[in-house]
């Protein structure tokens, strides 16, 4: 029993990151019909920038980075950093966000909506530019971020032989309170019913005065600021890298298809079963390790979508394409 | 004399002579060229056949596949171990990967297939992420060598230290001849349903294609044709391994088919070439490689590899230079519409 706990609390911060990427995937999908392959980039993309946040420049200035040879790092030191790391984390969220506006605004925009193939591969072409400039301007080295819970060997809750760390408590109450902040925006202000209107008919949206290209960009900000939270909160636990995001991104697109693509709500559900599911295959069947439980998802996910194309949670009912 | 809204007469010269030069090339080049670039060229010539496959997918069906390369590198595995560990002669091996290739593409194609386009993308990335992990822990983490060699017959006059010209001959015979079949065949109703079943679905069912099975088959062919070449890889390269198989492959794939792919079988060669070219290009420029910086960031091949999608992206709305090519070349003269 102990055991079981025990892994069902290792679960909850990958399920937080998973259910972070899922919604944001999800998010746009809805509103755009775009799938953005370069969600998990941007939120790595944005992990770095709160590392620049939390940092200095300089050799030895903090020993575990080396001097960094990024140029914007100069102006980033003219607002006083390093910061602490909350603020740095809340600075890399609205660096993102615009980021995000940016990508809808001058990417995917003049695209048009027509057919998803050129947007697909703009989203492809600015996962490649993130990761290049990453690696090639950044150095690629593994960076450290640092954890914004208390992360001691002592900070723990021992529950009937499990343990649960107070920045796995952290982690996890974050996010959920962002995705229920998020859950409110959309169901209680103006603006949310805007997106909501949006998502189920744009053109009747533009003809009651809607703003559908605002509402659009500012969903993809929102996108962008969800996936920039998932990975600052669980870079403490797995340190900044360019790959730290592809398998957190590869089950945030299983855990969105379990909800259809078009549900944040159930994709948010769907990332913390993956996580459940993934960290008990990987402790109880023999020979599944922490690589092959990708794996696993992706059958997984082949199973669900010949059974419920429409995804596992979704309502039935699915349209075919022909 | 031809009505002046007739299309004009199609000049069959240029195509005669197209191929005649690359025929040659095809001979001449292999013959005149070092060990290492002729086994460049037969990967070259090998992984032609992908990108046919992916060229049908994208370009005839309108469907994404974002796995190429891990069906090219299950295509790898499957035909050597069926050498390996069944007996199979060598010269068949291929086979084996464009067995498993179709069956996979099929086991992938009929749940995405029901939903929108994105979800074919989706499920074929899932599946060059995991491929190359599935495969480390099938065969572990070293690789794996064939266990046959491709020993020339003494009719063709081929030295054993030349064996590179032997195998480049085995590999450009199986393309050949797999590129003729599927020519053929796409000249015929089934590439009209294909194109059909792309431009207007409905329509297509309407006129009694079965479009969900015709794309069905559409991807299995795709898949087969990528596992049929990755068979043939093994040909010169004799090992597979898992990090030659890494989901970027697949990207650039698809990026390349997406630029350079059209209707036409023949633009699955540019692709192609610079598939494997552009690395040894970029090896030869002296520091392009180890470059960091905005120099690091130009001179790599992820950047040139992103320029070219985001340019097809909004330069060609995603249909390939190709194909603004021929249409630009198919337009009627002005006045010649009644």
């Amino acid at each position: 029993m102990g055991l079981f706990l025990q892994r069902t609390f290792d679960s909850l911060s990958n399920g937080s990151a998973y259910a972070a990427i899922a919604v944001a995937i999800s998010m746009v999908f809805r509103s755009t019909g775009v799938l953005n392959l370069a969600q998990g980039q941007l939120a790595m993309f944005s992990t770095y920038i709160a590392v620049l946040f939390a940092t200095t420049i300089g050799p030895g200035a903090v020993p575990h980075l080396p001097q960094r040879p990024m140029a914007f790092s100069n102006w980033v030191d003219d607002f006083g950093t390093p910061w602490p790391i909350w603020a740095s984390i809340l600075g890399a969220i609205v660096v993102s966000m615009v980021i995000g506006a940016a990508i809808e605004r001058f990417l995917i925009r003049p695209l048009g909506e027509k057919d998803p193939v050129p947007a697909i591969g703009a989203t492809l072409g600015l996962y490649l530019l993130i990761e290049t400039f990453v690696r090639k301007y950044w150095g690629g080295q593994t960076r450290f971020l640092g954890s914004p819970f208390p992360d001691e060997p002592s900070d723990r809750f021992d529950i009937a032989g499990a343990r649960l760390w107070f920045d796995t408590i952290g982690i996890t109450v974050t996010m959920l309170a962002a995705l229920a902040l998020l859950a409110l925006l959309q169901r209680r202000t103006k603006l949310g019913l805007a997106f909501r209107a949006v998502t189920s008919n744009r053109v009747t949206s533009e003809l009651v005065g809607i703003r559908v290209n605002r509402v659009i960009m500012i969903g993809w900000a929102l996108a962008a600021a969800v996936g920039a939270l998932a990975g600052a909160l669980i870079a403490g636990k797995i340190n900044v890298r360019p790959d730290m995001m592809g398998r957190m991104f590869v089950f945030g697109l299983a855990a969105a298809t379990l909800g259809g693509l078009r549900s944040p709500a159930l994709a948010f559900v769907g990332g913390y079963l993956f996580a459940f599911a993934e960290t008990m295959m990987g402790g109880y069947v023999g020979f599944i390790d922490s690589q092959v439980t990708l794996v696993w998802a992706l059958a997984v996910l082949i199973v669900i979508l010949s059974i419920r194309p429409s995804g596992l949670l979704a309502p039935t009912g699915y349209e075919r394409t022909a | 004399m031809t009505a002046p809204w007739d299309p004009p007469p199609v000049r069959r010269w240029p195509q005669v002579a197209g191929i005649v030069v690359l025929g040659l090339l095809a001979v001449i080049v292999p013959l005149r060229s070092t060990s290492i670039f002729t086994t460049d060229l037969t990967q070259l010539t090998a992984l032609v056949l992908a990108f046919a496959g992916l060229n049908l997918l994208t370009h005839h069906l309108g469907l994404l596949s974002l796995g190429q390369g891990a069906f090219v590198g299950l295509g790898s595995a499957c035909a050597l171990h069926s050498v390996n560990d069944f007996g199979l002669p060598p010269m068949l091996m291929p086979l084996v990967g464009l067995v498993f290739g179709f069956a996979v593409g099929a086991i992938i194609a009929v749940p995405a297939l029901r939903l929108p386009k994105a979800y074919l993308a989706l499920l074929t990335l899932s599946l060059a992420v995991a491929f190359p992990i599935v495969l480390r822990q099938i065969d572990g983490p070293l690789p794996v060598t064939l266990d046959g060699e491709f020993i020339a017959p003494s009719w063709t006059g081929i030295a054993p230290k030349d064996e590179h010209l032997w195998e480049y001959g085995i590999v450009l015979a199986w393309t050949l001849v797999t590129l003729f079949v599927l020519h053929r065949t796409l000249a015929g109703p089934l590439g009209r349903a294909f194109v059909a079943s792309r431009d207007n679905p409905q329509a297509a069912a309407a006129f009694g294609i079965p479009v969900y099975r015709l794309r069905l088959l559409g991807v299995a062919t795709s898949g087969a044709l990528a596992g049929l070449a990755g068979g043939l890889l093994v040909i010169p390269v004799n090992f597979t391994d898992g990090p030659l198989y890494q989901s970027e492959n697949s990207i650039k794939m698809f990026a390349l088919a997406m630029a350079f792919g059209g209707q036409r079988l023949l633009y699955a060669l540019p692709a192609s070439v610079m598939f494997v070219l552009l690395p040894v290009w970029i090896d030869d420029r002296n520091g392009w490689r180890t470059a960091t910086g905005l120099d690091g960031i130009v001179k790599s091949e992820a950047f040139i590899y992103a320029v070219l999608l985001l340019l097809t992206a909004y330069l060609t709305g995603g249909r390939g230079f190709a194909q603004v090519f021929e249409r630009r070349r198919r337009r009627q003269p002005a006045g010649g519409v009644i």
